[in-house]
């Protein structure tokens, strides 16, 4: 199974490393210059990642494994006003970003207030279509005790919940983290920047716990070699966005307009198969209209052909 | 300046107290503010802000800010006091029309083709654009799902209390108490 890493370190001789990775079958995924530094965030089978450590420690880099790569999470802020937003909305999600993740940053249209907050079902399934999500709650202990963790209720995805008061366990959320409720300034403190850390730890242990829960029940291709064949088709080539295709735990985003593509991607050949056989197709929540690909696992496929093979 | 925020929970009011103090100071009135009551009760659910401010300009005439004088191209109008400066060229403009009023220097203003009689009996109004930027500030720091609000406005205070729900009785008068409390200090 593949692993995310990040490599920090010098230019020199880095190419070594490069080639290392794609001789083990691994996957550059981002690769950033900056003078002479490098930054590289790659993917490499879990039991290589040996060869490539003993490569950086002789080049004096540092390789760090790195959970939220390949990941897209959504912050999810009450609304758009400036009571919670930019701040600490964008400070979630940059540090986030920092860690490998993708990020959207959601607002909901009726989630202020207590009795009054509510989620709409296209909300919920926009939410569900990222790997985990974030969520950024008031100040007061009555309100997210008694209303706004219904919000969370039917929300399937791994849950982080922020907000102002201390609470041991918020019922609905996976991790509750308090003392990150309304900010007005950036988080720069030496105490927010621990929060933010926190925040960055439990997500990724969240993240961490679902790779092992897909581990157990293999999917039937892994979500980055879909993404190199799709790359190589070359359709991810008619979406403007710099990054055309998203990287998920289960599948990936293809920002492509479902009703035009969907019939072209589905028909993608994959190890001898139709994309469209081996993974679900969803038109995304977003205004967008992404193709969101989620990739069955290898106990559906079997599943669906002995049923196939009861039939005929 | 001084911030007083009281209510059951007491987490909760220490972050309003911050964000108070943070949203005040960035504002462009913070030295006019003297005091700032915040009563939160969540459960009810009301949230009542009161700000009092002190140092508040009365309505002004022109003729008691600036001294006038005519000339051939028009009135010129030297401002005595500078913190006028950006509220009366807002009214000379807003007058006159941004073509005919030229401000030549930081203190001296001049009126192309309008006498000095004209301008002589206008009035400035600070106090009403300061209780604008009172009641911006108050929305900003009570809690946005608070949406039925209810003020209460005199000279040197604007108090708000808002909820969610329709606004009871009870309520109001607190709201009024802490309104009136501050009135007297």
């Amino acid at each position: 199974m593949y692993r995310f890493y990040n490599y920090e370190g010098g230019i020199y001789k880095s190419n070594v490393i490069e080639e290392k990775i794609e001789d083990l079958g691994g996957y550059i995924l981002r690769k950033e210059k900056h003078s002479r530094e490098l930054n590289l965030l790659f993917a490499v089978p879990e039991e290589d990642i040996d060869v490539i450590k003993e490569i950086s420690d002789e080049i004096k880099g540092e390789i760090k494994k790195r959970d939220l790569i390949g990941t897209e999470i959504a912050v999810v802020s009450p609304s758009i006003s400036r009571h919670h937003l930019p701040h600490p909305v964008c400070d979630i999600a940059e540090r986030l970003r920092r860690e490998g993740a993708s990020t959207s940053i959601i607002s909901t249209a009726r989630g202020v207030g207590r009795r009054i907050s509510q989620i709409t079902r296209e909300e919920k399934i926009m939410i569900e279509e990222y790997d985990a999500g974030v969520f950024i709650f008031g100040e007061f202990e009555d309100c997210i005790l008694d209303y706004k963790k219904d919000i969370l209720k039917e929300i399937k995805v791994p849950k982080i919940v922020v907000g102002g008061p201390q609470i041991k366990n918020l019922e609905s959320a996976d991790t509750y983290i308090g003392d990150v409720g309304r900010k007005t300034k950036r988080m720069r403190k030496t105490r927010e920047q621990r929060k933010l850390d926190e925040i960055t730890n439990a997500l990724s242990e969240c993240i961490s716990k679902k790779r092992e829960e897909i581990r157990e029940d293999p999917l039937s291709v892994s979500p980055i070699e879909v993404k190199r064949i799709v790359e190589e088709s070359g359709i991810h080539e008619k979406s403007d966005s710099h990054s055309p295709i998203l990287l998920h735990l289960d599948g990936l985003r293809i920002k492509l307009p479902y009703d035009e593509y969907k019939q072209e991607v589905s028909e993608i050949d994959v190890y001898g198969k139709k994309l469209g056989e081996i993974a679900e197709l969803r038109k995304s929540q977003r205004e967008t209209d992404d193709i969101v690909v989620k990739i069955h696992t290898e106990s559906y496929l079997e599943q669906v052909k002995e049923t196939k093979l009861k039939v005929s | 300046m001084n911030i007083e925020v009281r209510g059951q929970d007491k987490s909760g009011n220490e972050s309003y107290k911050e964000i108070a103090e943070n949203l005040i100071s960035e504002s462009n009135i913070s030295t006019l503010i003297n005091k700032a009551e915040i009563l939160a009760e969540p459960q009810e659910p009301f949230f009542i802000i009161s700000i009092a401010t002190e140092g508040v300009r009365s309505t002004k005439k022109v003729e008691d800010i600036s001294i006038l004088d005519e000339s051939d191209e028009g009135c010129q109008v030297i401002i005595k006091d500078e913190r006028y400066a950006t509220d009366l060229l807002s009214k000379l403009w807003e007058e006159f029309g941004k073509s005919d009023v030229e401000q030549s220097e930081r203190l001296k203003i001049i009126c192309h083709g309008v006498s000095c009689e004209e301008i002589e009996d206008l009035e400035l109004e600070p106090e009403e654009e300061m209780r604008e930027s009172i009641i911006n500030l108050i929305w900003q720091i009570i809690p946005e799902g608070f949406r039925v609000r209810k003020s209460f406005v005199s000279n040197d205070k604007v108090t708000m209390l808002a909820s969610e729900d329709r606004l009871k009785e009870k309520w109001i008068k607190k709201a009024n108490n802490i309104h009136e409390d501050n009135m007297d200090e």
